[in-house]
């Protein structure tokens, strides 16, 4: 059996931590064929978009978008996003993950499209990291 | 199952310093005055100068969160309970991939045990705190050295009012996370 930790110390000391996952954020999302980086580095090129306006929150056990989805980028290039790399300016931390996709699918970055063309505008709907 | 990965400044910030938004999990300050005492599972209590973690021994089967709500709950498969030490813990890279943080270390003399039987787990938690819901708490599996427990002891055959000491574990805490 893994350690256990108890929802309190979960919730409470583990979670806000990530809330430096906030304001100061620029979310890159990128396809396949960029790959899924070993260790958490600085953000690599070949990006399909980038959103930089938004923030996150604590909603109980959940580090969740704030406020209703509406923030929008321009794709940089076409594809299919694959994974996802959050820059947190102010701190210097780094987040990546390979759950993308579309609302009903339970990932971690909710997009309004899983097909990307360049130059065309599209939403981030959600964000949802969830503590278990 | 995805993958989340961090870099080990987040972890920095989630086990030893808290960020703007949240108190540490662990901590190698000697007053956690600020954040809040209840979070931390090791250093100093409000003021520096409160012990307010307590790393227990018990029998039995193991606790498990979250329906493991009272310590009191299990009064009746301690073993041993030994207050910690307000310093002395810390955070070090461990490899590329992770950091560990130092921590277990209880204050001298010891804890003297309060009854006879075989540790098979343990609870460290945050005694600032009025139960397991309102502080921070961990256990994890106690054995034998190479068992593979969690926490590995020369002997897990605790009698009582034989006085115990721990010189401290490291949780390890690797960079991924799967959800």
């Amino acid at each position: 059996m893994a350690l256990q930790f108890n929802t309190y110390a979960k919730v409470t000391a583990l979670l806000p931590s990530l809330l430096l996952f906030s304001s100061t954020t620029v979310l890159k999302i990128y396809p396949s064929s960029v790959s899924f980086p070993a260790t958490a580095t600085t953000a690599p090129a070949g990006e399909l978009i980038t959103f930089t306006n938004f923030t996150t929150t604590q909603v109980g056990n959940q580090l969740k978008l704030s406020g209703a989805p509406g923030t929008t980028a321009a794709a940089a290039l076409s594809g299919v996003p694959s994974w996802f790399h959050f820059t947190e300016t102010a701190y210097g931390g780094i987040m990546i993950g390979n759950s993308v996709g579309l609302s009903g699918s339970s990932p971690v970055i909710t997009l309004n499209s899983m097909s990307l063309t360049a130059a065309t505008t599209y939403t981030l709907l959600d964000i949802t990291l969830t503590m278990v | 199952m995805a993958t989340i990965r961090f870099n080990s400044t987040v972890f920095t910030y989630i086990v030893r310093t808290g960020s703007p938004y949240g108190s540490p999990l662990f901590t190698d300050y000697y007053n956690v005055n600020s954040p809040a005492a209840t979070t931390a599972l090791c250093g100093g209590g409000l003021f520096g100068n409160t012990v307010i973690n307590s790393l227990l021994i018990y029998k039995g089967s193991i606790g498990s969160f979250p329906s493991f709500t009272n310590v009191s709950s299990r009064s009746s498969d301690l073993l041993l309970t030994m207050p910690m030490t307000m310093t002395a813990s810390y955070l070090e890279e461990s490899s590329s991939n992770s950091k560990r943080f130092l921590t277990g270390i209880t204050a001298s003399p010891g804890g003297t045990a309060s009854a006879t039987g075989t540790g098979s787990w343990f609870l460290l938690y945050n005694t600032w705190a009025s139960d397991l819901t309102t502080g921070s708490a961990l256990v994890g599996t106690v054995g034998t050295v190479g068992s593979g427990a969690d926490l590995e002891i020369a002997s897990t055959s605790i009698v009582s009012g034989n006085l115990y000491k721990c010189n401290g574990f490291y949780l390890n805490f690797p960079y991924d996370m799967t959800i």
